[in-house]
Order: C-alpha cells, then structure tokens, then sequence
C-alpha cells in the first residue's frame, strides 16, 4: 500500500469519526458544524407556547408583528428577541414597546396601528389546525403601548 | 486483492478523474459564494447582543465583534470563495475560504439559532479546500505544464465529501431513536413537528405551510413518512457503494428535502439545488454540456442576428 493511500484511509476513518462524534454526547447538545443533527427527534409539547407582538389598529384589529419588524428575516432570531421580554425589568418592557411603536410609526404600511402590545399566548397546537378561531387557552400580555402619530 | 478488499478500496479510493473533483470543486464553491451573497444583510447586520450564544468556532469569543470586523470578514469570505471557485493560487485562498467560511457562519449561527442547512457545506468546502481539487477545471490548471492524469487520490476526495453527507443522515436518524425509539415511526411525533413548526411561525407572523397546516389534520398522512425518514437516514452509507444504489438514494433523501419544504416551508437549498450529492455523480459531464448548450445558443444568436 502506498503512502497516498495509507493517509487516504486514515483521513477516511478520521473525517467519519470526527463527524459521528457528536452522537457519543448528549444528544440536544447542537454546535456548528459538527451537530448530532437532533433538531426533530424528540416529541413536541401539545400545547404551543409563543411570546409575540401585535399592533392593534382602531377596530381592535389585530396584525401579527412579523420578524423583518426586528430587522430581521429569521424567524428563530425573532423568537429569541421577544422571548426576552417576559424575563425583563418592567423598564425594559416599556422601553422595548415604545420603540417598537415608534419604529412602527415611521413605516407608512402600518399607519392604521395605534397600539403595540407584546404578550404570550399558549394553543393547543393540533387543536388549532382543526379550528383556527379558538381563543388561546392561556394569554398574558406583558406590555401595551401606543403607536405615537403627529 | 480479495474482493471485500476491492470493496473497501471502491468506497474509499476509486479512481476518478481529477475534472470530476474540479467539478465538485466550482458546484460547492458557486453554491457557497451564492448563498453568502443572497444573506448579505443576514451576515454583516449585528444582531441583538444579549442574545449572543457563541457556536463553532465564535465559542473562541467571550463577546460580539464589532460590526466592521463582521464586514471585513465577510468581504474577504467572499473574496477567497471566488478563488476556491475558479480554483485561483489555490493551495493558499481554498483553507483560507474554508476557515473564513466556518467564521462567517459559525458566528451567524451564535444568536439563539443554529442553521442546519449550513453544516454540510461547511463540511465539504473544508474537505475540499485541503485537497488537489484545483488540478483541473480552475486557472491553476490552465497554467500547469499538463493535465493530471485520472487518480484514486481525486476519488478518495469525493468519497470523503460523501462521507460527509451520508453520516450526518445517519446522525440524524440515530438521534431519533435514541431520542424517541421506534415512537418516532409508530407515534405522532412527525405529526407534532409539522404542526408546531407551522404554528410557530404563524403565531410570529412568519411564512408557514398551508399544506402542513392541512396535513397536521389527518394522522394517517404521517406514518409512512416516518418509516420512509428513518429508512432513507439510516440506509444512507449505502450510497458509497455507488452507481444506481447512490442515485436510488440521492432521489430519495431530495424527495425528503422536498417534503420538509413541502410540509414545514425550511428550504435546505444545498440539498435542494443537488449540490450537497454532487459527489454521487458525474459532474464532469455537466462542464461540457453547458458549454455545448452555450455555444450553440450564441450560434442561433448569431444566426438570427444575420437572417
């Protein structure tokens, strides 16, 4: 066997060792980019429990406030950022909501807001899909604020 | 040589030719550069700082960089991926893209959320970037005194970036059993995915899937999915053996890809665009027939311009 192939043997068994190696630790602890790729093994909660914000127009229409109103496409990075609020300092809560209100307030497609609420609803989440119109089984809203307008 | 000898040498070191590995070389080059350039505001943007949960190699990190670090960086990632692609001064800017790569999305990955969509093309560019993936298709080669002969060492390269791709499937697999046991292909945990990923980004406000907010109505639709999951993840290392028995399975893991999108609306378009399984195939071949395709396009060009 020549050198080239002996090196291409071990880099075989090493790379393969190196990439199953996350399987011999436990298994939710992901890292990039070597993962144990867990990310739909267990089973889901029934019950779906999500921090979101609303503006709420002057019908008492509601408009769920999407992740490009953090200034960002990523849904999860959304996620993190208003799954923060519930934790903060009342302060922070209101500091968070009047500057999401006045951001909401420079943007000409949602000049029919006029409040800003920041709460956590909790579904059951294949209840839900069965019918969209049940109310949440728990809902607690965290922060209300208007949407200043000259 | 014994025949499981000749086996184990077909899996790990096949002869190719060195245009294959080139091949391979620019698809996961042009991918990468492509997919950095489409998140540009993604990558260069500071995210929220008290979110910052270092990843990979950010863990080095014990705070956020400074924005201009971010788009330093980001400019020289890109730079360097267009010498991986075009295979330029390649012994130095292919590990050079490769460790950049890993930086740009290791710490992309370090705001609350970890994108399995990018590690395998982390994967494979590193694999790539430490090989003779330049000897052919790239302008290093157009400057080498001759062309390199076919050579177990450009199929050993090959084999090493499907390696890659096979076991992170069985990864994923295994992570499910050990997780849920058989619960996962007999249950409804398939089913709860699809409707709480669903729910989640409606409830943010986000895209979701009409057609797994649907489905999540109807048990039935899930179990055979879920076997089917299980078997294609597991089965996935023989697909090293190659030939029809590689492209039965590469069908069947993009069809899985198709579903999540389908069913869960995550794109995963390394493997969607069939780049990730590149190395199951003939790439050399697709040079040639874009050439041909482009020549006799500017023909007809040419043609209609003088009729």
């Amino acid at each position: 066997m020549t050198r080239a192939a002996i090196v291409q043997y071990l880099a075989f068994v090493g790379v393969g060792a190196i990439v199953i190696s996350p399987a011999l630790g436990p298994v939710q602890r992901d890292d990039f980019p070597l993962s144990p790729f867990a990310m739909f093994s267990d089973d889901k909660d029934a019950n779906t429990t999500i921090t979101q914000a609303i503006g709420v127009r002057a019908d008492r229409s509601e408009l769920i406030l999407g992740p490009s109103t953090f200034g960002t496409d990523e849904v999860l990075q959304a996620k993190e950022t208003l799954a923060r609020v519930p934790r903060s300092p009342r302060k922070a809560q209101q500091d968070f909501c009047r500057e999401l209100a006045a951001k909401l307030a420079s943007q000409p497609r949602f000049a029919s807001l006029t409040e800003v609420e920041v709460r956590t609803v909790t579904y059951e989440t294949l209840a839900y899909f069965a019918d969209p119109t049940r109310p949440p089984t728990k809902k607690s809203v965290h922060v209300r604020c208007g949407v200043p307008r000259p | 040589m014994s025949t499981i000898a000749r086996m184990v040498e077909r899996v790990v070191r096949p002869e190719a030719p060195a245009e294959r590995l080139g091949a391979l070389r620019v698809l996961v080059g042009l991918f990468a550069v492509t997919y950095l350039l489409a998140r540009t505001v993604a990558m260069v943007s500071a995210p929220h700082q008290a979110a910052f949960r270092p990843a990979g190699v950010a863990k080095l990190l014990a705070a956020p960089v400074p924005g201009w670090v971010l788009v330093a960086s980001f400019v020289l990632t890109i730079a360097t991926g267009i010498c991986f692609t075009v295979g330029y001064r390649f012994r130095a800017t292919g590990p050079l893209f490769a460790a950049l790569l890993l930086w740009t999305l290791s710490y992309r990955n370090s705001f609350g959320m970890i994108w399995h969509t990018e590690n395998l093309v982390v994967m494979h560019v590193a694999i790539l970037a430490f090989s003779g993936a330049a000897k052919a298709v790239s302008l290093d080669a157009c400057r080498a005194p001759a062309a390199a002969p076919p050579s177990p060492s450009f199929g050993a390269t090959i084999q090493l970036v499907n390696l890659v791709t096979v076991l992170s499937y069985v990864l994923a697999g295994v992570a499910k059993l050990r997780v849920s046991g058989l619960d996962w292909t007999t249950g409804d945990i398939l089913r709860n995915h699809v409707a709480y990923d669903n729910l989640r980004k409606l409830l943010l406000g986000d895209t979701y899937s009409a057609l797994g907010a649907w489905a999540a109505r109807h048990v039935w639709l899930f179990k055979p999915f879920a076997v089917l999951t299980i078997i294609v993840e597991l089965g996935a290392p023989l697909a090293l053996l190659g030939g029809k028995l590689a492209r039965i399975w590469v069908l069947a893991i993009w069809s899985f890809h198709l579903g999540v999108l389908a069913l869960m609306w995550i794109l995963f378009p390394y493997q969607l665009t069939f780049v990730a399984f590149a190395g199951f195939f003939h790439v050399e071949r697709l040079f040639p027939t874009l050439l041909s395709w482009a020549r006799s396009l500017l023909a007809r060009a040419r043609g209609a311009r003088r009729a």
